[in-house]
């Protein structure tokens, strides 16, 4: 409840429209613009524009058309980057693949082709409250598909947090550095380095170097951001 | 000068609904929305009901060429715009013959494409 005596306060949803098709892209942002709750603070014809417009813009939801070349790559960065924005995707084919692979680059909604401006508007909104608008057979696949994972030991166990000196060394590595070039710029014994490098795969669970650079990427969103909206951008 | 009627079949409720709005902006135009996607007796049942000046089909109820064809010989008065799959191209089709193409289309390309066809007509 408001106090008395102060005006009232209504929170408004920023939205990110991302989507190639020009018509979709001015005709939802007029049309959800309409929408009380929701304020439309931009859109993106690329995923890369979009990106940098989310990273700057801060918005609280990206509306993301699936048929946006590299899309799956772009929702799965902005989560790595910008976990607290969420992605709700535009116009997914009812099936439970193509719903479970942007389930698993991180969305946190979407609307089914057939949707219409208020399965828009409701979507984003369920994603805001935390809660997603799926069909009762999806929700099935995904409890079936998560009993799967935990029986294939498909997600890994918490890890060992790296030293500071092992996360600087894979920022090295994800650099391009040899053992010996990482040895010379921090000033020390090439054995020491593989013994670093040694004891960071088995933290990371990872057999090479440039896993371990992308493991790290994926948990920790401040590491490589710029690296992250380049890769987009090339 | 009476208003340009206008009669959209889209199978996307999502596009429909941009495609009224957007279209109803423009004051030249009286725009008709058929709810869902019909079967070819359907639209000729709609075409006779709204004569309109221009159709505007879209996605799935997007016709080849060959029927769109058939269906300007029998509302020769009928302007045919089909918005292809991409969402970014649509054809304008009259019986000229004549096909023009519009590229990275928008309301206002839209609007500028029925205006410029049906008045060249009258």
């Amino acid at each position: 409840m408001v106090p008395r005596g102060l005006p009232s306060v209504v929170l408004m949803l920023s939205v990110l429209i991302v989507s190639e098709v020009r018509l979709y892209r001015e005709g939802l942002a007029e049309l959800l613009a309409r929408e009380g709750a929701l304020h439309i603070i931009g859109t993106a014809a690329h995923t890369a524009d979009a990106l940098t417009q989310a990273c700057e813009l801060a918005p609280a939801v990206v509306l993301l058309d699936h048929a946006v070349a590299e899309s799956l790559t772009f929702s799965r960065l902005l989560n790595q980057v910008r976990p607290q924005i969420l992605v709700v995707a535009l116009g997914l084919p009812e099936s439970d693949d193509a719903v479970l692979s942007f389930a698993e680059a991180g969305i946190a909604g979407y609307v089914a082709r057939d949707g219409s401006v208020q399965d828009v508007v409701a979507a984003i909104e369920s994603a805001a409250r935390g809660e997603l608008r799926c069909s009762p057979q999806l929700a099935g696949t995904i409890l079936r598909r998560l009993a799967w994972r935990a029986a294939v030991g498909g997600d890994p166990a918490p890890q060992t947090a790296l030293t500071s000196r092992e996360t600087e060394i894979v920022r090295l590595i994800d650099q391009g550095l040899s053992n010996k070039e990482i040895a010379v710029r921090l000033g020390i014994e090439v054995a020491t380095v593989k013994n670093h490098v040694h004891n960071l795969l088995e933290k990371l669970r990872v057999h090479r170097r440039a896993e371990a650079a992308a493991r790290l990427r994926s948990r920790d969103p401040h590491f490589l951001t710029a690296r992250a909206s380049r890769s987009l951008k090339d | 000068m009476d208003r340009l009627r206008i009669l959209i079949v889209v199978g996307s409720p999502l596009l429909r609904d941009i495609l009224v709005r957007g279209l109803s902006r423009e004051p030249r135009l009286e725009v008709e929305a058929l709810p869902t996607s019909p079967s070819d007796e359907a639209l000729a049942s709609a075409l006779l009901r709204h004569e309109p000046d221009a159709i505007l089909l879209g996605d799935e109820a997007a016709l080849e060429s060959r029927d769109a064809l058939r269906l300007l010989y029998d509302h020769p008065q009928t302007v045919i715009i089909t918005l292809e799959d991409d969402g970014k191209t649509a054809a304008v089709r009259r019986l000229q013959p004549e096909v023009s193409f519009l590229t990275d289309v928008s309301i206002q390309a839209l609007v500028g494409s029925i205006l410029q066809t049906c008045e060249s007509i009258e």
